[in-house]
């Protein structure tokens, strides 16, 4: 059988090294190795090799069916045929792990500002949407029967309390528990008793910034907000700091963006230093701290940065426009 | 506020372009909101803050532009009062606090007719109609000073005195507006011996009004409180040009002089003779407020060199009174800028004229933050969304107020509900108890639009029993997977997989499933309890609330309350040396009744695979032929590991044995 296994690799040898076509590589390979081939056959002589000599007649039939699969194993190699599972591949049949699915656009705005800002040091922080008159209104520096509410129509509970109609809100709570320095942001839903069009809803999201230390400047509000938006809408965005008023901040400023597309100013935040009757209600001593605060509506901002036309999109939840982003 | 070019050139120069000045007063506070051409005339629309209300008016507006541009303000030359005139009618003032100051003037012999062409001109510029010249010069004086002013005919006026006082309940009111109102006691009004002629600051009555037969007219002009005339001009849905500037407070100190003004100019355009001045004062002129402001402050808060003789000029041209010390400057306010009353106010008023662009764009010097504000909930929302959508879930993100039908199709009622009092519409009705209204709304809309195979989530917050609580919830709906090598309908095994490996992921790991009771909206539904707290559910929509949706297909639904598991602490835990000796598996497979819970089965293996048995996993599940009804086949893998060393096959053969054993004599289970 030794014999027979000797003779049976030089012929497989000397008949492969002819071989240059894949096809006549396989009909060679079924005649040596397939079930029925050359090698089962010597194979089967097995059972009648004397006992004493089966061990090496075991050890012949190991090594050759090894130096065969080698050989064709490279011959294939060498003619780029390719083995019977990789033949039937179809590599234009489309892959079958799951989709993943997406953040939703307002998320994805909010974690890209929460990157900016993360990298300016500021950490994310949330507060309560359901609130007080206090946080909402008093220690913002909001007065009862003030015109100044009329900005910040509210929707109350019957149980008394309110939905928040700011982010502002956040900052109170966090300045009552922590003492400067402070430096957060604050993402979150927002509720106003708006007519629903198409650029106001009665819920939209604001995310509210906050810096609390000893020497906060105006400036340092300007360089702050002059890197987001550099980053957020580009290194050539345009800012324009304008006066305005807010009852919890002074000096207040809006802020526009310039649209070359539309060749205009649009306000995109609302900021200020944070007004020192505010940093009093929560005890803060505002001679020795100071601060800035900001806020922006989540919304616009994505509805300008995607071209988005009508913020209702956003809470139809129609999975053809949410898989666009 | 309206600011016609041609009414604002009677007070200053203004030798720019209308878009070069609306520029200039955008720039310094009062935003130009656009420019329009009425009657071929250029108004700007302005919008004033709340805290400007001195800007609410021409000649407030003028100041303004004088402070801006340097020129100066030429304001109108006033008559005098005639010295001896007589008491034009007694005053009486009931509510000192609602109305602190009031003017009368007695106007007598006065021809009602048109007013003069400019203010017939003029009026419409700012959305007034023209009517006569009497009611004319009242509002030509409110837009020129921001003072509203009232006439009444004065024989109409009944008994000898005009009381303020606070409507009677149920009083009735006719307004000029003709309409009728029924007042109450929280109204401020003017009165005659035996009626409201007027609700203060809002709107005078139609039985006074000055009219074509008017001879006699009683012109008011006053102080009345703001919160006051705010709360009756939101009350009775009364918005007017005199009741808007006075909720913004009008100034004390202007009253007399804006009724010299109209009087005057009722006196040109009309004739007649003044025969009476009435002046009841209640509470006296503040005295003007003195502000200090340091210089060096100016710089520490907004971060920009400004001189201090640049300083002192802008507030003098803002009209401030200013006195230069060491160091300090002391400023005087004037009586028409009521919001400033503190030093950051005072700095703002430098920064607006000098300009916001000076201010140059710095970056803080603190950027690293100790974490005593850090909230780790909040930094691992977005963390967990990533997560959730990698495993293939779309986030949606839905309306946390619900109609009451949206509610009720949901399972809940009207009472599982907090309810808004001033809701707009229908549609925001009540605060969510829960996001699975938002949840199957988004399926529905998806569903009827052929967007099919819906995996979705939401993280949000719910409010339940006066508790907000951010949840997270989960849809499968139509196909888990589709494609031409494997096609799978969504099922409640495949969510609950989901769950676990958003529970693994925070680290979660003492979590169980438990039977849900009795579950109202989900059938099947399990309770997922964590850390031994019931932290949501899981399983089916129930078939009826599906249909009031009209969801033709199964949805499987979880919620699960993020409160505990968003701020799970996880600590760092010490890694484990990984096992030297090979692991041996074995499997077993049984026909059990289908009522025994696996989880059940799994605890026995557990427990009589110890010391050795490491892992019991359950990889088969097969009911249908050759099975008898009523029972199930089930087949295990087990893993078995010693510290120490390696198994024979007889010990592994004998720990089989064990399990076996018990699951015969504990369940009853037939081997296969």
């Amino acid at each position: 059988m030794i014999e027979a296994l000797k003779d049976l690799e030089r012929q497989a040898t000397e008949e492969l090294a002819s071989v240059s076509d894949s096809a006549l590589l396989q009909e060679l390979k079924v005649k040596y190795l397939g079930r029925k081939g050359l090698f089962a056959a010597v194979s089967s002589q097995m059972s009648q090799v004397p006992p004493d000599q089966k061990r090496l007649a075991g050890q012949e039939l190991n090594r050759v069916k090894t130096v065969l699969d080698e050989l064709f194993q490279s011959k294939e190699g060498s003619l780029g045929a390719g083995n019977a599972s990789v033949k039937s591949i179809d590599i234009t049949m489309p892959g079958t792990f799951h989709t993943p699915g997406r953040l939703h656009p307002l998320s994805q705005v909010t974690a890209d500002i929460t990157k900016i800002f993360a990298r300016l040091g500021f950490s994310v922080v949330q507060g309560p949407e359901v609130e007080t008159e206090y946080y909402n209104f008093e220690a913002l520096n909001i007065p009862l029967d003030h015109p100044a509410r009329d900005s910040f129509d509210t929707f109350y509970l019957e149980n008394g309390k309110l939905l928040r109609s700011q982010t502002s809100t956040v900052q109170i709570r966090v300045m009552e528990k922590s003492k400067p320095p402070v430096k957060i942001i604050a993402p979150g839903k927002v509720y106003r008793p708006d007519a629903t069009d198409a650029t106001h809803s009665f819920m939209f999201h604001q995310l509210e910034g906050l810096m609390v230390d000893e020497g906060v400047r105006f400036s340092d509000l300007k360089g702050v907000l002059y890197a987001f938006a550099q980053e957020f809408f580009g290194s050539d965005t345009k800012l324009r700091f304008r006066p305005h008023f807010f009852p919890f901040t002074e000096p207040s400023a809006e802020i526009d963006i310039w649209m070359n597309s539309r060749g205009q100013w649009l306000e995109i935040l609302g900021a200020g230093m944070v007004h020192p009757n505010v940093l009093r209600a929560v005890k803060i001593n505002p001679e020795k701290y100071s601060g800035f605060a900001f806020g922006m509506g989540i919304e616009r901002l994505a509805m300008l940065k995607y071209g988005v036309e009508d913020i209702r999109h956003f809470f139809e939840n129609d999975l053809r426009f949410l898989r666009q982003f | 506020m309206k600011l016609p070019i041609e009414w604002l050139k009677k007070y200053i120069d203004v030798s720019v372009s209308a878009d070069k000045l609306s520029d200039l007063l955008t720039m310094s506070g009062s935003k130009v909101e656009g420019v329009e051409k009425t009657n071929g005339s250029d108004v700007i629309e302005i919008e004033v803050t709340t805290n400007r209300p001195d800007c609410l008016s021409i000649l407030g507006l003028a100041h303004e532009i004088s402070a801006i541009t340097g020129k100066k303000v030429k304001y109108p030359t006033l008559g005098k009062t005639p010295a001896k005139s007589k008491e034009a009618i007694k005053i009486k003032i009931d509510d000192k606090k609602g109305c602190p100051k009031y003017t009368a003037r007695f106007l007598s012999g006065v021809s009602i007719k048109d007013s003069p062409v400019e203010c017939q001109k003029f009026l419409p510029l700012v959305d007034v109609r023209a009517i006569n010249n009497t009611v004319d010069a009242t509002n030509f004086v409110l837009f020129e000073t921001g003072q509203p002013l009232h006439a009444f005919d004065a024989d109409k006026l009944k008994g000898p005195e005009i009381i303020v006082r606070r409507a009677k309940k149920n009083e009735k009111f006719l307004a000029i507006d003709g309409n009728e109102y029924t007042l109450d006691e929280d109204t401020l009004v003017i009165a005659d011996a035996e009626r409201p002629v007027a609700i203060a600051g809002v709107m005078g009555g139609k039985l006074t009004e000055v009219t074509s037969e008017t001879k006699n007219i009683l012109l008011e002009s006053a102080y009345f409180d703001p919160a006051l005339v705010r709360r009756a001009s939101k009350k009775y849905k009364l918005s007017t040009d005199s009741s808007y500037r006075f909720e913004r407070s009008v100034t004390l100190e202007n009253v007399e002089q804006a009724s010299r003004r109209a009087a005057d100019l009722i006196l040109e355009w009309g004739g007649g003779s003044e025969t009476g001045f009435s002046y009841k004062q209640t509470a006296s002129s503040s005295k003007p407020k003195s502000v200090l402001v340091r210089i060096d402050s100016v710089e520490k808060v907004l971060g920009v060199k400004i001189p201090p003789s640049r300083i002192a000029t802008i507030l003098k041209n803002l009209g401030f009174g200013v006195t230069t010390q060491t160091n300090k400057i002391s400023v005087n306010v004037p009586p028409f800028r009521r919001d400033v009353s503190q030093e950051a106010d005072v700095i703002e008023e430098i920064l607006r004229i000098e300009g916001f662009d000076k201010v140059p764009a710095a970056i803080p010097t603190t950027h690293h933050v100790p974490g005593s504000a850090r909230d780790i909930k909040a930094e691992r929302v977005l963390e967990l969304k990533q997560y959730i959508a990698a495993l293939g879930f779309q986030e949606i993100i839905t309306y946390s107020l619900l109609s009451a039908k949206a509610l009720r199709q949901s399972g809940y009622g009207e009472k599982d509900a907090h309810r808004l009092k001033n809701f707009v519409s229908a549609e925001q009705e009540y605060l969510r108890p829960s996001l699975l209204p938002g949840m199957l709304g988004a399926v529905q809309f998806n569903l009827n639009r052929k967007n099919e195979s819906l995996k979705f989530f939401e993280l949000g917050n719910r409010y339940v029993n006066g508790r907000e609580e951010t949840v997270l919830s989960l849809c499968l709906c139509g196909s888990f997977e589709e494609n031409w090598r494997r096609k799978e309908e969504s099922s409640f095994y495949d969510l609950k997989g989901v769950i676990e490996n958003i529970l693994a992921t925070s680290q979660l790991k003492n979590f169980e499933w438990k039977q849900a009771k009795n579950s109202p909206l989900l059938d099947n539904a399990s309770d997922i309890v964590v850390e031994s707290r019931p932290e949501g559910s899981l399983g089916y929509v129930s078939k009826r609330i599906l249909t009031g949706w009209d969801i033709a297909k199964n949805a499987v639904y979880a919620e699960i309350n993020l409160e505990n598991i968003l701020g799970y602490n996880k600590s760092a835990e010490k890694v484990k040396p990984v096992a030297k000796f090979p692991i041996v598996r074995r499997d077993i497979a049984f026909i059990i009744d289908e009522k025994v819970p696996v989880s059940d089965i799994e605890k026995a293996i557990r427990e009589n695979g110890r010391p050795y048995l490491k892992e019991v996993r359950l990889f088969d599940q097969y009911i249908g032929k050759n099975i008898a009804s009523g029972k199930r086949s089930l087949a295990f893998s087990l893993a078995y590991q010693k510290d120490s060393g390696t198994f024979t096959e007889d010990e592994i053969t004998a720990l089989q044995q064990i399990v076996g054993e018990t699951l015969k004599k504990d369940f009853q289970v037939e081997f296969r």
